[in-house]
């Protein structure tokens, strides 16, 4: 379905406003249902600790690390209450 | 593997690692780590994002700008989006019992959607060391 025939069915003429109301709804489905899962990846830097998320990034599903050992990504957990001063290299 | 471990600062991943001598507590990672032998970064994230729409040239983009986008979601998404829509306009004119209403039937639809996918019954499993036996 086009953007256009989204506004005949509401209707409207107001193409900015639809438009904008359009993409509010696509992210409103993304935090109801897990229909389009993706997996990004990212540079893991010596001392660095905080890494920035992809410009499309929604909701966090979960983060791997290449275990060299094993030779396959891990899976690791969210952690609370980290005693550090929250700086790199901390 | 060394204890790894994330949370979530502003908007950034923050990525730890157990020290190596002082047990719980948590530091920065003290290695750089690529997967060598496809040469693929050392960190995966999965994610959701928003399906964003199909230009006229068939190339996805993040959000609709022309009227000729097309949704990248199936058409019972799309429905339930003129609802967003619908909603949306109702609350710009301070008509809260439409804008409720549309509100409403686009959650049914998107939860509609969802379940029609797996048709077949679903059974709660408790994880096993909480269950009471």
């Amino acid at each position: 379905m086009t953007v256009k025939e989204v506004m005949e069915r509401v209707p409207t003429t107001n193409s900015g406003y639809a438009m904008a109301y359009i993409n509010d709804g696509l992210k409103e489905i993304q935090t109801m249902i897990e229909d389009n899962m993706v997996v990004g990846t990212l540079d893991m830097v010596l001392n660095q600790r905080f890494y920035g998320f992809p410009d499309d990034f929604e909701v966090l599903k979960g983060v791997l690390i290449y275990d060299t050992d094993e030779s396959t990504y891990v899976e690791i957990q969210r952690v609370l209450n980290v005693s550090t001063d929250d700086k790199d290299n901390a | 593997m060394r204890k790894y471990g994330y949370y979530i600062f502003g908007r950034n991943l923050a990525i730890v690692v157990e020290d190596k001598t002082v047990n719980n507590k948590f530091i920065s990672p003290d290695t750089a780590i690529t997967a060598a032998a496809d040469g693929s970064p050392g960190i995966k994230i999965r994610y959701l994002r928003s399906p964003g729409v199909i230009d006229k040239d068939d190339v996805a983009q993040t959000s609709a700008t022309k009227e000729s986008d097309t949704l990248n979601v199936e058409y019972q998404l799309a429905m339930a989006i003129v609802d967003f829509v619908k909603s949306k306009f109702a609350e710009n004119d301070k008509d809260y019992e439409k804008m409720q209403y549309h509100m409403n039937e686009f959650k049914r639809r998107v939860q509609r959607y969802q379940n029609k996918r797996i048709s077949s019954g679903r059974m709660m499993i408790p994880p096993s060391p909480y269950a009471v036996r």
